[in-house]
């Protein structure tokens, strides 16, 4: 029966438009203990302005401090004092699983229905930036929420989704996680390396941030997640995470490489997020398949060019607009706008 | 540049570089950050053990792919095969020095954050032992020791201000070699580094119980008054100046600020005022253990109790295998001012009940009572069967002292699953989505400016004060939201305006031939007061064009192209059915060359020809 509803029904993508967040969502919620080294500053960017947040849902908040601090349905809790002006703390998001964790929250102040989710957007770390790190960089997240989900599902799910990265073998290694157990970390069998690499991390989110939301006590939730960078430069072989995002990506070879991509690996699309997943009945691609766009494909590193800019030569034109008022998705028929071939888009580039 | 999936449901994909070599010739690329979705980019702590003396521990030699595998099952890494040697030159930052006997083989193992318990060599080797099924579980127990003979420590009041908890114990008989005393030196530090967050949480102090005297007494005093020879030291120090003296040692200097400030500092004397130490900084010349020590007594002070008694459990039961009487530990009992007393070690058992159905339900793989009971022994969890009225098999899982990991019954679970082998659970199957319509729409978008000739590009969120006001023309001030403590100085603001990133893109590829036409579509985040977090996401889109003419008709062609295939019609000024542009007064672009989108009678959209005097020069 189970099965039947999970191929039946869709993804649904999780609304991730709110890079600032509190840390109760970002971590509270998560059961996340205050103390843990992720909450410090040096990993996690709080903010200055707006410092801290103004509206929690004061029921929910209070049996989350009691999961944490006593325990309760069955758990021995962390034991220690927690902290109201800790979860207050606002931050950039580090994790797509903050929007997770209210949407799940959402869920439980209705009647219960088996749910599937994604998402795929930005996510900060407060590190230092070299040629693999990044202080901001994309989550790719999806979780399934029904009663008698299994480590079995988890493993189906995750065999289908990396197969349509192009990773069909996989394995699973023990991991720790605060808020999943059991937690298992993605491994996939690379054949030009010969080795197994690390791609992705999954797991069965804790009853002890279930409950508390008000879930009931069979649902459980199977949930994953992988950075969009990680198995990009891997698969186009790319050594400097700045020549794949952000403003020192080279012009000139975005343009070159993609086409060269397009042609004689027509399966490099797949790695793009617009190719992750399978479409829906008639609707379009879901991703961002512009990220495919800045893929470069050189050794050479960019000239680190901090400080050494010179204005080009020429005028500069931008425009900028909004597009998310929804009066204006209101307005707009999506049914309207053409249809294109890629065939032609190709002709285009 | 533009590389859209394909508009029908994709084929199983041929293989990619995961499934054949495709980029066998590209060297591999140094791995980018940690994939997320874990420890929020904090990296699990690593244990260095020598590898023979590892291999001695678990009665067998391994290749190192063997061992690699073997970590593997168990859920810890082998992250590094090294040596010494090696990791000496490293330090000192010297040169490979050809092929050398580097001395003993060093592995590398990461452990999972919150197994304690295997943050030593005794520790791991007992988990893969009984992993292995080499050994029964241990059963540890405190002395049986009459009150009266019973060692003391009494608290002071005024510890209260500063560092409330401490807890104690005693290992008695204990023989060391070089190698046990390093290594029980060495899980005091990971103690530290980890679960005691480094010394704020909990500091660890061990002593030869056989140079000092009970009782004890834990006392927080004004720094002046404490006077004693510190470890490593042959003077005698005041507290205050002893803390100036440590502002240059590279190890202690970044614990001072625990106790600094405060107008009394944590101390702990024997009977006889010896001070044995000064928490969470360091302890006294005078009990320094050495590997003649033959009774060890443990005080752990702390601000957090709970992970005090983690912390002390973690030392006593990991060193208890060297004792005289093995996993024997004695006790201590610590008195409180107002009267209550605790006898610590608590290595009491937690039993947990947990029903078999939840087990398997979980793993979704029918397991047999008996076998869930073998794979729980594997890993050091005793499971009793017991079968309640309604014929529902339950276990009653005795988690030992060790493993304060073991929250909820979703833990035992977990380790079911792990002895009986990730990968050898049977998948199950399920897939498919929906987008939301933002995302849709957004992607609709983007087709369409590719089409046109523009490159999408992907740019930073975050950007410094600079690039958004005087770059561009902006008075600064409070408007847009603001990172408290980065790491990176150019990261200051989150972006208000796609415009930043676009300029700096062009500003990188100065070189790049003109005409440069690029976009992107993304949010940004305006303070708003009526979110709960004080802030909004908002969806944009900008285009840049970048060439040796004016181009103004350039910019507003793609703003019609773009209105056009959204299906929105180009209107009067004033008519609030369609779209129209009138007069804008931006201060980033030229006066009287740009302009406002108007749409419904809301300003949606500005452009306009960047004013040279800002733009990417500043970047």
């Amino acid at each position: 029966m189970d099965l039947e509803i999970l191929c039946i029904e869709l993804f649904e993508e999780m609304p991730t438009n709110n890079y600032v967040e509190s840390s109760f969502w970002n971590f509270d919620a998560l059961f996340q203990p205050q103390q843990h080294p992720a909450r410090d500053s040096h990993d996690t960017f709080f903010l200055k302005v707006p410092s801290s947040t103004k509206m929690l849902p004061e029921d929910y908040v209070e049996r989350v401090k009691e999961i944490h601090e006593s325990g309760g349905y069955q758990s021995r809790g962390y034991g220690y004092d927690w902290k109201r002006e800790e979860a207050n703390k606002n931050l950039l998001r580090t994790h797509t699983t903050a929007v997770s964790s209210r949407m799940l929250y959402a869920l439980a102040q209705k009647p219960f229905a088996p749910k599937k989710y994604y998402s795929i957007d930005r996510v900060f770390r407060n590190e230092a930036v070299d040629r693999t790190h990044l202080a901001e960089f994309h989550q790719i997240e999806g979780l399934i929420c029904d009663r008698g989900l299994t480590l079995g599902d988890l493993i189906g799910v995750l065999h289908d989704f990396f197969s349509r990265l192009g990773m069909s073998k996989l394995r699973f290694k023990p991991a720790y996680n605060p808020y999943t157990e059991p937690s298992m970390e993605i491994f996939s069998y690379h054949e030009g390396f010969k080795k197994w690499v690390e791609v992705g991390n999954s797991g069965m989110f804790r009853p002890e941030m279930l409950l508390p939301m008000g879930l009931p006590e069979d649902v459980r939730v199977i949930a994953w997640g992988l950075s969009l960078e990680r198995p990009t430069m891997i698969l186009y072989g790319i050594d400097n995470i700045r020549d794949l995002f952000g403003p020192k990506v080279d012009l000139a070879e975005v343009v070159e490489y993609a086409f060269t991509a397009e042609f004689f690996e027509p399966v490099g699309a797949g790695i793009s997020a617009g190719g992750l997943f399978p479409l829906p009945p008639g609707g379009d691609s879901t991703g961002d398949p512009g990220v495919l766009g800045e893929l470069g494909d050189d050794d050479d590193e960019l000239p680190d060019g901090d400080g050494e800019i010179i204005a080009p030569d020429g005028d500069i034109l931008a425009g900028a607009g909004v597009f998310d008022s929804p009066e204006m998705l209101r307005e707009i028929p999506t049914g309207k706008l053409p249809e294109k071939s890629p065939e032609l888009k190709e002709e285009e580039v | 540049n533009y590389s859209p999936s394909s508009p029908t449901v994709p084929e199983p994909l041929p293989p990619s570089i995961f499934g054949s070599p495709v980029a066998s010739d590209h060297r591999p690329p140094p791995l980018p950050p940690p994939p997320i979705f874990s420890d929020s980019g904090v990296t699990m702590p690593t244990v260095s053990v020598g590898r023979d003396r590892l291999f001695e521990a678990l009665g067998r030699t391994y290749t190192d792919e063997e061992f690699d595998e073997l970590c593997f099952q168990f859920g810890i890494e082998l992250d590094d095969i090294t040596t010494e040697k090696a990791i000496q030159r490293k330090e000192k930052h010297l040169e490979e020095e050809g092929v050398e006997d580097d001395g003993e083989t060093i592995y590398k193992i990461e452990v999972p954050a919150n197994r304690y318990d295997l943050l030593c060599l005794e520790g791991l080797a007992q988990a893969l032992r009984i992993f292995n099924g080499l050994d029964p579980i241990p059963t540890y127990k405190v002395a049986n020791i009459g009150k009266e003979s019973m060692l003391e420590m009494r608290v002071k009041t005024e510890t209260s201000k500063i560092r409330p908890y401490v807890v104690c114990a005693v290992l008695r008989g204990v023989t060391f070699d070089e190698a046990k005393y390093n290594s029980f030196i060495e899980l005091q530090d990971r103690l530290h580094q980890n679960i005691c967050r480094r010394r704020t949480l909990v500091a660890i102090g061990t002593h030869d119980l056989d140079t000092i005297e009970g009782p004890f007494t834990y006392e927080a005093l004004p720094p002046a008054e404490i006077n004693f020879v510190p470890l490593k030291q042959t003077k005698n120090f005041r507290a205050d100046e002893l803390m100036e003296f440590y502002k240059s040692d590279l190890k202690l200097k970044k614990f001072l600020h625990i106790i600094e400030n405060s107008p009394v500092y944590p101390v702990i004397y024997d009977c006889k005022r010896t001070v044995l130490s000064l928490p969470p900084i360091i302890n006294g010349a005078h009990s320094a253990i050495s590997l003649k020590t033959k009774n060890v007594f443990i005080e752990c002070t702390a601000t957090d109790l709970t992970k005090a008694n983690i912390v002390l459990n973690t030392m006593v039961t990991m060193f208890s295998v060297y004792c005289e009487r093995k996993f024997e530990v004695e006790p201590v009992k610590v008195t409180y001012p107002d009267g209550r007393s605790y006898v610590c070690p608590d290595l009491s058992i937690y039993n947990m009940n947990v029903p078999l159905s939840y087990i398997t339900g979980i793993i979704g793989v029918q397991l047999p009572e008996d076998k869930v009971a073998s794979l729980l022994h594997k890993m050091q969890l005793r499971a009793e069967k017991s079968v309640s009225e309604d014929k529902e098999v339950k276990f009653v899982v005795s988690v030992p002292p060790t493993r304060s990991d073991v929250l909820h019954p979703c833990d035992v679970a977990e380790d079911v699953a792990i002895a009986y082998g990730y990968n050898e659970i049977p998948k199950r199957k399920p897939a498919s989505l929906n987008p939301l319509p933002l995302s849709q729409f957004s992607d609709l978008i983007r087709t369409e400016i590719a089409m046109t000739g523009y490159t999408e590009v992907l740019t930073w969120i975050l950007c410094s004060k600079k690039e958004i006001f005087s770059m561009l023309n902006r008075e600064e001030d409070n408007s847009a939201v603001t990172i408290a403590d980065s790491r990176t100085s150019e990261f200051e603001v989150v972006r208000p305006s796609l415009m930043p990133g676009l300029l700096r893109t062009v500003g990188h590829n100065k070189d790049h031939p003109k005409p440069i036409k690029i976009f992107e579509v993304g949010d940004i985040v305006l303070l708003d007061d009526t979110k709960d977090v004080g802030a909004v996401n908002r969806r944009h889109l900008a285009a840049l064009y970048c060439g040796a003419n004016s181009g103004f008709e350039l910019i507003h062609g793609l703003v019609d192209k773009i209105m056009e295939a959204t299906g929105t019609n180009f209107v009067s000024p004033g008519n609030s059915t369609g779209y129209y542009i009138e007069k804008s007064e931006e201060p980033a672009f030229l006066q009287g060359r740009q302009a406002n989108v108007i749409y419904g009678g809301k300003q949606i959209g500005t452009f306009g020809i960047v004013h040279p005097k800002f733009g990417p020069q500043g970047v």
